[in-house]
């Protein structure tokens, strides 16, 4: 096993200097560039044209943000064509502008920097709706390379005469060709507005988007990614975790929560809350913690505000975990973590053996602050893992980790020390057999010192762990029988499912078959940047089959996807890249979902729904849920599971519906449908009703 | 605000020692930061010379926040965008960040009991380690950069990177699991 954090913790790069020459340059560079306050040309936020805040990071396409259309009157004469009402700009980086009649009809295309310049000669819009237009012009920044990487926002504007519902189609349209492929965001304004920021030599749709946040100020340099991470950045502070409160009976722990003022945030969109668990607090703080449940809700809807942990998955007397928490996750990207809360659930019996605290004691309050000193740890298959508070005084130089057999409450320097820590950021280490010479099942009183620069130091508590076994080393095996060989991979497309199979490997040292694929790497092998694997250990198994490559990272429609086998093998470690096969994927279509309807039936509920004919299905799963109000398989379970997709009903019987968590005689209880597919998995609107 | 803070509001008003004094103050700091997001001279001295560029046209929108952390910021934006120009250019032709290459710039932190052999074979993964950070994706990478790199807070660096430090936590966790998964695939398998 690779400790990652051992070698991350340890990392030093030698430091260099820059040379003379460079710092000169630098300095004449800043001269020239250097210019007084009064005469650059800004913008500055004006209060009076205030939009809807918040939700801009990585909007997907499905949650665009449609700002309020503002149809001005066209007061200012500066069109030369007579025809032209109104104006679209589109920032990718690239900022283009397109000039359309009263039939939104492209008349004319202009750049308004050198990207756009560029990117113009490349195409001819002049006669295309703005849909084909707009839609060609994102096809050449991308084939420009100017939505590769962490870029894909791309802001349109619409600015002028005309009617609202062109922008509304141009959304929808846009959504559903390019929805994977682009962060689409949406502007409107008035022929005022793109007459003010040609004036300021802006793009009419970025000084829309900076409107969105106080203070946030534009120049012609600025890209739109810039400006939306600004305006994040302003509102970032908005964002918020509920507060957790937790509490622990035999059958498990509960955890529950406040809810969230979404709407004073200015979010609107997708919110998930993760339900995390951990032995120590420290794994929840630093996201280094097992994820148990998952929560998606709208912020527009119904919030849940608890969740219960079953005791098989929390375990007795804190066997499994002991600490909670949630992110909240706004925008698939953005996390924000809750409290931590403790809770154990109770074991049958009293525990027999005497240990001292590893923890602060149980709390259903908020977790305190960082305090120094505060030492804990578990053990993790061959390794003790202790993690200590962060710390935050001044003068500090090292943690010291110790241990002893026999003093419960070692310190440095009176008991020696396993390792010393400068790094004051590193706060756990892993520990095992033979570290420090630590013996194999044996308890050791384990913690942490703190030193500080004046001498003075902090004695951390500590944590009494049994030092487990190493685990067995592998016999040596006979030497390779045979040369160390690549595999020849075949394979055949139907549909948008590829089937690969490749010559199985007979040797000694075979560890796996590494089957590869990668749209951007021509030559994938295992290991290397933007290619993706699975890994396949039985030496016998030589097929796989991809039943949509459309759903596989990196896809884009008409672009090949590579596929080979890296054949791995032991002693000594050897990884050998076999031929590459490829295909050419096809447009992608979409998985369909499906609404239930539901009725009481006697204390039954009865629930049907439309049959889904996409021959990719698997099957429905019938998902209830009282605390969820958009419950969805996995996250909230399944009352049953159907694999004749032709099925459009069944009845859930009332013990199901009483088992579950949450349920009280009148309360609402929430049904949905997730239809599966391979890999896959969609689910519908959810109905709901009282239950008696 | 401390007095170096100052000087760029000095700057601001047309004071061109101001600017000289701050290029010198920070010089190493920020281009060890340049070199380590780049591990390349050229790329590290063409992100060197831009951020200050940057911050020298975007004097005027420095307010009351640090000017260190104002000017780290500048120059991970900077990086990121010449690496959307870079994967423009080249279609992700990069070149691979060689580990013999790295083993150049590991610094080996000597631990209590150490031999020579496990000193170099320390060196030996932490180079493999550091060539493997290299081809995270940027989203990633910067984080762990500015984090074990740099010896950034997480504070620190969700301000550099205008994101919630709860983000900025799931991002390294996401880089330290890619990691692992793939020394253990170079180092054991």
């Amino acid at each position: 096993m690779f400790d990652i954090d051992k070698y991350l913790d340890d990392m030093r790069i030698k430091e260099f200097e820059p040379s003379e020459s460079l710092v000169q340059k630098t300095k004449k560079e800043c001269e020239k560039n250097m210019k007084p306050q009064k005469a650059q040309r800004r913008y500055h936020k004006q209060t009076s044209r205030k939009f809807g805040k918040g939700a801009l990071i990585a909007i997907p396409a499905a949650a665009m943000l449609l700002v309020g259309v503002f149809l001005g009157a066209f007061l200012f004469g500066e069109k030369t064509d007579p025809s032209v009402v109104a104006f679209y700009t589109v920032d990718i980086n690239p900022s283009v502008c397109v000039n359309v009649d009263e039939n939104e009809i492209v008349q004319s295309v202009k750049s308004q920097n050198e990207d756009a310049e560029a990117l113009l000669k490349t195409i001819d819009c002049v006669g295309l709706s703005v849909p084909e237009a707009v839609a060609k012009i994102i096809e050449a920044a991308k084939q420009a390379g100017f939505l590769d990487g962490d870029q894909k926002y791309v802001l349109i504007g619409r600015f002028g005469e005309g009617n609202e519902q062109a922008l509304s189609d141009l959304q929808t349209l846009l959504d559903t060709k390019l929805g994977d492929l682009i962060d689409l965001l949406i502007v409107s304004g008035s022929l005022e507005d793109k007459l003010n920021a040609d004036g300021l030599h802006v793009s009419a749709g970025l000084l829309i988007l900076s409107q969105m946040a106080d203070g946030v100020e534009i120049t012609g340099d600025d890209k739109v990614a810039d400006v939306v991470d600004e305006v994040n950045n302003t509102n970032q502070e908005k964002y918020l975790a509920p507060t957790l409160e937790a509490g622990a009976n035999s059958e498990g722990v509960v955890l529950e929560w406040n809810e969230l003022d979404f709407q004073k945030m200015g979010y609107t969109g997708k919110v998930s809350y993760h339900i995390m668990a951990s032995n120590s607090e420290l794994g929840i703080k630093n996201f280094d913690a097992v994820k148990i449940g998952k929560l998606d809700f709208m912020s527009t809807d119904d919030q849940p505000t608890r969740y219960f942990i079953d005791v098989e998955k929390c375990g007795v007397n804190g066997e499994k975990y002991k600490y909670y928490g949630i992110y909240a996750v706004y925008s698939g990207d953005i996390y924000v973590q809750s409290n931590v809360v403790k809770a154990i659930v109770p074991g049958p019996e009293e525990s027999p053996k005497p240990s001292p605290s590893t923890s602060p004691e149980p709390s259903e309050t908020p977790a305190p602050e960082p305090a120094e000193g505060l030492v804990s740890g578990y053990v993790d298959g061959e390794f003790v893992k202790l993690s200590w508070e962060k710390n935050s005084k001044d003068g500090f130089t090292g943690y010291k980790i110790v241990a002893s057999k026999t003093n419960e409450n070692p310190s440095y320097p009176e008991d020696g020390y396993l390792k010393y820590i400068t790094n004051e950021g590193t706060t756990s280490k892993s520990l095992y057999e033979g570290y420090g010479g630590l013996k194999a099942n044996t308890y050791y009183y384990f913690s942490v010192t703190y030193l500080y620069s004046d001498g003075s130091k902090i004695i951390g508590n500590a944590v009494w762990l049994k030092v487990p076994e190493k685990e067995e080393e592998p016999d040596p095996t006979d030497p390779p029988s045979g040369d160390m060989v690549a595999t020849t991979i075949r394979g055949e497309m139907d549909g948008s499912a590829v089937y690969v199979s490749w010559d199985k490997i007979e040797h000694d040292h075979f560890a796996g078959y590494k089957v590869v694929y990668s749209y951007l790497d021509s030559t994938p092998v295992y290991g290397e940047s933007n290619v993706y694997y699975t890994y396949i250990t039985d030496p016998n198994v030589n097929s796989k089959v991809y039943s949509d490559i459309t759903a596989l990272k990196d896809y884009s429609s008409g672009a090949t996807c590579y596929f080979s086998v890296t054949v791995l093998y032991n002693d000594p470690s050897t990884k050998v890249a076999g031929n590459v096969i490829s295909f050419v994927a096809p447009e992608s279509v979409p998985y369909p979902s499906t609404n239930i309807s539901v009725s009481l039936s006697g204390n039954n509920v009865a629930t049907s729904w439309t049959e889904i004919t996409d021959e990719r299905l698997q099957g429905y799963k019938v998902v209830a849920s009282f605390t969820d109000s958009s419950p969805s398989y996995p996250e909230n379970g399944y009352a049953t599971w159907i694999t004749d997709t032709t099925v459009t009903g069944y009845t859930i019987l009332e013990s199901y519906i009483k088992s579950l968590d949450g349920y009280e005689p009148g309360a609402t209880c929430y049904f949905a449908i997730t239809a599966v597919y391979d890999g896959k998995k969609v689910t519908g609107d959810a109905d709901s009703l009282v239950y008696p | 605000m401390c007095a170096l803070d100052k000087l760029i509001e000095k700057y601001k008003i047309g004071d061109i020692e101001a600017m000289s004094i701050l290029v010198e103050t920070y010089k190493d700091e920020l281009y060890n930061l340049c070199f380590r997001l780049t591990f390349n001279k050229h790329d590290a001295e063409d992100l060197f010379q831009q951020t200050w560029i940057k911050a020298t046209k975007n004097a005027t929108k420095f307010k009351d926040t640090a000017f260190r952390a104002w000017l780290f910021k500048i120059c991970v934006n900077q990086h990121k965008d010449n690496y959307r120009q870079l994967m423009r250019r080249k279609k992700f032709l990069k070149e691979d960040f060689k580990t013999t290459y790295a083993k150049d710039y590991v610094l080996v932190v000597s631990n209590r009991g150490e031999s020579v052999e496990q000193e170099v074979e320390k060196k030996h993964i932490q180079a493999l380690l550091i060539s493997n950070i290299d081809k995270l994706p940027e989203k990633q990478k910067i984080p762990v950069v500015l984090h074990y790199y740099q010896q950034m807070k997480y504070s620190e660096i969700a301000n550099t990177l205008d994101i919630p430090e709860g983000t900025v936590k799931s991002r390294i966790n996401a880089a330290k699991k890619k990691l692992k998964s793939v020394m253990e695939g170079e180092l054991y398998v």
